[in-house]
């Protein structure tokens, strides 16, 4: 049972976290601009490594167009996460 | 004498109290049935017969001696190959640790060795609990023994099988996005995923620090909750280890459901994306079993199943490259082709996408529970419907394709078990899933053990 003080305490921070809309969908990068940033990665990768990650990359983009970016600067997110928190 | 390869873990104990069976005969008949028919599936990268018997004998000793250790005493079970094992090869299923013998045994390993359980062998699991089975991996693809044309799921695809097959009692998986869940479902298994830091994951390979939990895979919902039993509790070498109270969940199996209320997240597997009509009717059908043994079964409004599951996507990738990260560069040549690719693709995420995922992992938990205000459980499909079948190549992104139905509990970090209620026309099992509050794995036995003693699934088994 939430007691009123928790209760308070969690629409407060959901209220924190409402943000302005979903994301604007960032740019998708072109296989070539994808291989640019792939050259400062770090990773030794093939020609069909790099093939397979810009559509890898370019899908997880289009679905992370569903998580918002703009939110309160106070919305912390959890550290070590806790299921009962 | 029943076959002993199909005999509950409490049957087996309760027999093994009477001095009516011993572990020694229960691990012979385990041991010569891995010998028999495990060739045909492969779900054990390693069997350690010596070391098992052994265990078997000192239990039996203590039996007799008048030492009961509770109920996984003399019970042999066998573990995913990602869990360290002192003496014992921990491959994670890869290249780069085929030769690696740890020094100590995980903490969920001491834990069912200190509750007398017999270790069988290691299991095969998709490479590091992540790339698929792929032919450039050092052992074989494990094969789903309803039919080995089916992949069994994964991650922990060794440990389904080899439940399903009954080449063990138990096994033991680890579930980040859904690796208990998936074999569990498509191997005809139980399997609970619990509450994200209820059971240590110390001395388990990691893949995403923040989802990784481990878990057992059994035959049924008792059989699961006594393994969970020995397995639950804090351990301070385990940052995420939460210090919940003792639960009895094998207790927990025999309590009535009356008056439980269930929440039906129904929109989530007959949306947009929809499970196959079999599945369907089959979830249907467990829910009228559930409503007439007393719960109350309603539809109820969750947040959209895509957003669960490229918030925990979006972590895994981030995370699992983090870990990854240095063996990638170093020698990307020695992991799998799927492995190597999902690790590689973290380092294209910035800190700002990944603070957001976590960001909204958070919201989404308080959604969820807003949406499961006044109910007990969550009911919901736990798989769109048939197994895969082995093609190569192997999608490396499996992920843009149909949502994960078993993410919203890794995002949340809810208890999430899988039933079998049904098998389709083409024999492959059907299942689905309750997911409970957090630290609430009791309520989830409850209904499972009662739905499991209403109807006839337990006693199909595969013939191989």
């Amino acid at each position: 049972m939430q007691g009123p003080s928790q209760a308070n305490a969690a629409c407060r921070l959901h209220a924190l976290w409402r943000w302005e809309g979903k994301m604007s969908s960032p740019k998708t990068p072109t296989l070539e601009e994808f291989r640019a940033r792939a050259a400062l990665s770090g990773l030794t990768l093939t020609p069909e490594d790099i093939e397979h990650l810009h559509k890898g990359y370019v899908g997880l983009l289009d679905l992370m167009q569903r998580i918002p970016t703009h939110w309160a600067w106070a919305a912390e997110p959890p550290l070590v996460f806790r299921a009962d928190e | 004498m029943p076959d002993l390869t199909t005999l509950g873990i409490a049957e087996a104990g309760r027999l093994m109290a009477r001095g009516e069976l011993t572990s020694t005969a229960l691990t012979e008949t385990f041991l010569n049935r891995i010998k028999a028919v495990d060739h045909k599936i492969a779900s054990y990268i390693t069997v350690t017969p010596e070391l098992a018997l052994s265990a078997a004998r000192q239990a039996d000793m203590e039996m007799k001696g008048g030492l009961r250790r509770g109920p996984m005493h003399g019970i042999p079970v066998a573990l995913k190959d990602i869990y360290e094992t002192a003496g014992i090869k921990t491959t994670g299923h890869s290249n780069l640790k085929k030769d690696y013998v740890p020094a100590i045994d995980a903490e969920t390993v001491r834990r069912l060795k200190d509750a007398g359980a017999v270790i069988l062998g290691k299991l095969g699991t998709h490479e590091f609990a992540n790339g698929a089975m792929t032919p450039d991996q050092p052992f074989p693809a494990v094969l789903n023994p309803w039919n080995t044309k089916y992949q069994p799921g994964g991650s922990s695809s060794g440990s389904g099988a080899a439940v399903a097959a009954a080449l063990c009692m138990g096994a033991m998986g680890s579930d980040t996005g859904g690796s208990i869940r998936n074999p569990a479902g498509f191997c005809g298994t139980a399997g609970i995923k619990p509450t994200y830091g209820l059971v240590s994951r110390c001395g388990i390979f990691p893949l995403s620090f923040s989802l990784d939990t481990a878990g057992p895979l059994a035959w049924t919902m008792e059989d699961c909750a006594l393994m969970l039993d020995v397995l639950a509790g804090h351990d301070p070498n385990d940052q995420a280890s939460a210090k919940a109270p003792k639960v009895d969940y094998g207790a927990a199996c025999h309590r009535p459901i009356k008056g439980m209320r269930i929440a039906l997240a129904r929109h989530w597997y007959e949306g947009k994306d929809s499970v196959t009509p079999e599945m369907k009717k089959a979830i249907d059908e467990a829910a009228r079993v559930l409503k007439d043994l007393g719960a109350t079964v309603e539809d109820v409004v969750f947040p959209d199943i895509w957003d669960y599951h490229i918030c925990g996507r979006l972590i895994i990738t981030t995370e699992a490259h983090a870990i990854h990260r240095q063996e990638v560069i170093e020698t990307p040549e020695k992991f799998g082709y799927t492995t190597r690719r999902r690790f590689q693709l973290g380092a294209f995420i910035t800190a700002e996408q990944y603070i957001s995922a976590l960001r909204f992992r958070r919201q989404l938990t308080l959604d969820t529970r807003a949406a499961m205000r006044g109910y007990d459980l969550v009911m919901t499909a736990n798989h769109w419907g048939a197994p895969e079948t082995f093609e190569e190549p192997q999608p490396i992104f499996h992920f843009l394709g149909k949502p994960s139905l078993t993410m919203p509990f890794n995002v949340t970090g809810q208890p999430a078990a899988t039933i079998c209620c049904g098998f389709s026309s083409e024999s492959y099992p059907l299942s689905f899933q309750l997911a409970g509050r957090a630290f609430d794995e009791a309520s989830v036995f409850t209904a499972g053990a009662a739905y499991e003693r209403a109807t006839t699934w337990r006693s199909h088994r595969p013939k191989l």
